[in-house]
């Protein structure tokens, strides 16, 4: 067969179920590693990648072996681009993601649809696939996990079911690779034939003859029809297929019903008649471990348990150790061989000053937390790849929704107790825009893993051993403003409807070294990149703030430069909660870079050279209720630069970005006030 | 007939009817809860809500107030 459309240029889209396999295969289809999540939603956004299989034929159909040799009698060099769409059930407009899938195969029109259908769950995958081929699209089906089938004894009438579904199925393995050559010579072969699905699903009569009078009328898909009737205007009706329409719910009380029920008939029928030797269970493993996971009296123990563990390690002495090694690297060994660089080549005091102060202890405080985000990383990736993450959303959905969240909500939040800034992006998985925006909102309440230092140092200083006791209770105090403040937005700001809570529980499989790495990489690289752009410019313009006078003249005096009298002017602020310092004003300015510069500003400004020396001033100018208060207003204000520019940008509202700005800081403030007039009372 | 809710652990049933609207509705059925498929309620999460059930050969959680809208009768479907 001869395979030719405009310059051998082909563009294949790729659609099917969450957990269906769908971005692995994209990653072996196009040689890139993309994130592959056991998290409805993964893909939230389009991903492209170019194909790095050729046409290539094989004598006979039923040859799977992989191709090896590049330049074989029978292969023709096209360009093929996939497109990663998201994740979907089926194309009703509900959802963001099948929002973007529809609306990619409707307006884009691309030369062919990959779908990927689960074969150990035909029942459900079949359904999107009995919509897709409807589409006016050309599609091929690659039939994934057929290895697992086979493997639990079952067959799979190829023919049979291609016949029954009128699309052209190829059987796969998206894991071990297998069957990819077969799939993509095929769908070449289907694409430039141009040849389109044949009707499977078929509805009563009067519904059959009103969907093929919309389609004459509207000149559209036969699924655009069908949704036409179901009374989903994917495209603005004509006055004739509005009275085709309103003629036929008139006869039918519940239209969307029946069609479903048809489609599901239907696939019931193919699988009865496809699918042999397969018996309808659970999957036992997956059963014993939900037995514990979501057990009655064990499973959240069970959970917190398990949180307390990789916490323990991310945050305790192992992550701790981690980081000192790296804050070594960077501080000690990079910063001194820098030093010594610049001193050679004659660099004055203000450029050196910039260079180590400024960048290298800037950017480096931050970087400083790396192997620990890290580790956070590889522990939730792990957790969401081996399905555990979905079963936690279903432990504790209930609680969540008495403050206008859903149990989906729990594992971003649970992030922001590492960094504000993934924990805001994890937020995307979300199934609405509502339960997004409110998820990031709240998530500065999680005391971030960077005010830990700040924590030590001051509550050290002022509370000698009972310093323990009152770390948890900041963070406890965190946890409940939180809740207060989920209870008020969505009562307020963020009204409206919550989403049908519609969760899938996938199989736990045990995932691979190589997909968790590959999860975790493409989280820690949006850190990283961070740390690099905006962290830097930040660290810059703080350094520079410290030691530039108003007059542009450099100085050494800190009260002097421009964050001193700006801390010397706000400092009044402060003055009824307890701190009204010029010092600790200027502190938490900086505070805003890093949460940790509050630490290294505070220890500039009393100039003192480590930490017992900071803790023995700290002790002589606060009083423990005005040291106690200043952590809550710590604990409460604004998170750092880094994790405003990530709420902005998944808030995708600058509106919404400074009401939290605003609101963090006067909550911030109106707590300490409290605490430090309350506090009075009593002490 | 009773509720999805209404079910003990390890029970079976035929969907009847879906008694929702909207969006809520439209995910259900897309989600193969149509009438006459069969469910099965594996478990409930610790606090009771949501439930986990058996369907079309996968899991599924629904909170309780929407599994209380959809009726079902107890027993296995004769597969036609």
């Amino acid at each position: 067969m001869y395979v030719n459309n405009r310059n051998n240029e082909f563009v294949f889209a790729l659609a099917g179920n969450p957990n269906s396999g769908k971005t692995t295969l994209f990653n072996e289809l196009t040689g890139s590693h993309y994130e592959v999540g056991n998290w409805a939603g993964v893909t939230v956004e389009r991903r492209e990648g170019v194909c790095k299989y050729v046409y290539h034929k094989h004598e006979s159909r039923l040859d799977t072996h992989e191709h090896t040799s590049v330049h074989k009698h029978g292969e023709i060099h096209n360009h093929i681009r996939i497109i990663d769409l998201p994740g979907i059930y089926s194309l009703s407009p509900y959802s963001a993601e099948e929002i973007i899938t529809r609306d990619y195969i409707m307006k884009e029109k691309p030369d062919l649809i990959l779908n990927i259908v689960d074969a150990t769950n035909l029942e459900r995958n079949l359904y999107l696939t009995t919509q897709l081929a409807h589409m006016g699209i050309p599609m091929v089906v690659a039939l994934n996990m057929m290895d697992a089938v086979e493997k639990s004894g079952g067959k799979i009438d190829r023919d049979k079911l291609e016949e029954m579904l009128g699309v052209r199925v190829v059987p796969i393995s998206a894991g071990k690779g297998t069957g990819i050559q077969d799939l993509v010579t095929e769908s070449l072969e289907i694409a430039s034939s141009g040849k389109l699905c044949g009707v499977n699903v078929t509805f009563p009569d009067d519904i059959e003859k009103a969907v093929s009078e919309i389609i004459r009328e509207e000149k559209t898909s036969r699924m655009c029809a069908v949704k036409l009737v179901e009374g989903e205007n994917w495209i603005e009706p004509s006055e004739e297929t509005k009275k085709i329409v309103s003629g036929l719910r008139s006869k039918y009380d519940d239209i969307s019903t029946l069609l479903a029920s048809r489609r599901f008939l239907y696939i019931r029928r193919i699988v009865k008649t496809v699918l042999t030797g397969m018996d309808d269970h659970l999957d036992e493993m997956t059963d014993n471990l939900d037995s514990l996971a979501a057990h009655k009296y064990l499973g959240i123990p069970l959970f917190i348990l398990l949180m307390f563990v990789i916490f323990q390690i991310t945050f305790g002495p192992f992550g701790t150790m981690l980081s000192d090694g790296v804050d070594y690297l960077i501080n000690g060994v990079f910063s001194s061989f820098v030093g010594r660089l610049l001193e050679f080549f004659g660099a004055g005091e203000f450029s050196r000053g910039l260079v180590l102060d400024g960048i290298i202890s800037g950017v480096g405080g931050v970087v400083t937390f790396f192997p620990q985000i890290m580790l956070l990383f590889l522990f939730l990736s792990f957790l969401e790849d081996s399905g555990y993450m979905a079963r936690t959303a279903f432990i504790m959905d209930k609680l969540f929704v008495k403050i206008g969240l859903s149990g989906k909500s729990f594992v971003p939040l649970l992030m922001g107790f590492g960094c504000t800034v993934p924990a805001a992006m994890a937020a995307r998985t979300l199934d609405s825009e509502k339960d997004r925006r409110l998820t990031v909102l709240l998530t500065p309440f999680m005391s971030c893993g960077a005010k830990m230092p700040v924590y030590v140092a001051i509550a050290g200083a002022v509370f000698a051993e009972k310093a323990g006791y009152v770390i948890f209770g900041l963070y406890m105090l965190g946890i409940l403003l939180a809740i207060i403040s989920g209870v008020i937005f969505s009562k307020t700001i963020l009204k409206g409807e919550a989403p049908p809570f519609i969760l899938e529980l996938p199989q736990y499989r045990m995932p691979t070294l190589k997909s968790t790495f590959h999860h975790m990489w493409e989280k820690v690289k949006d850190f990283l990149v961070r740390a690099g752009t905006v962290l830097l410019a930040a660290s810059i313009i703080i350094y520079l703030l410290q030691n530039l006078t108003f007059g542009l003249q450099v100085t050494n005096d800190e009260t002097k430069s421009i964050i001193g009298v700006i801390g010397k002017f706000i400092s009044p602020v402060f003055a009824p909660c307890g701190f009204g310092s010029p010092e600790a004003a200027i502190s938490l300015i900086s505070g805003f870079v890093a949460k940790e510069a509050v630490v290294s500003t505070m220890s500039i400004l009393y100039g003192a050279s480590d930490l017992s020396a900071l803790q023995a001033t700290l002790a002589s100018q606060l009083t423990p209720l005005a040291g106690l208060s200043f952590l809550v207003f710590v604990l409460l204000y604004v998170p750092c630069i880094a994790a405003v520019t990530a709420i902005r940008s998944e808030l995708k509202s600058v509106k919404l970005t400074v009401f939290s700005i605003v609101y963090q800081v006067c909550i911030a403030w109106l707590m300490s006030f409290l605490v430090y007039n309350i506090g009075s009372l009593f002490v | 007939m009773l509720s999805l809710s209404a079910l003990r652990d390890g029970e079976k049933a035929v969907i009847v009817s879906i008694n929702t609207h909207g969006r809520l509705k439209r995910r259900l059925l897309d989600m193969g809860i149509v009438p006459g498929t069969e469910v099965t309620l594996v478990r409930r999460a610790p606090i009771g809500d949501p439930i986990e059930f058996y369907v079309l050969g996968y899991r599924l959680g629904l909170r309780k107030k929407d599994a209380e809208n959809i009726l079902c009768e107890q027993g296995s479907s004769v597969r036609e």
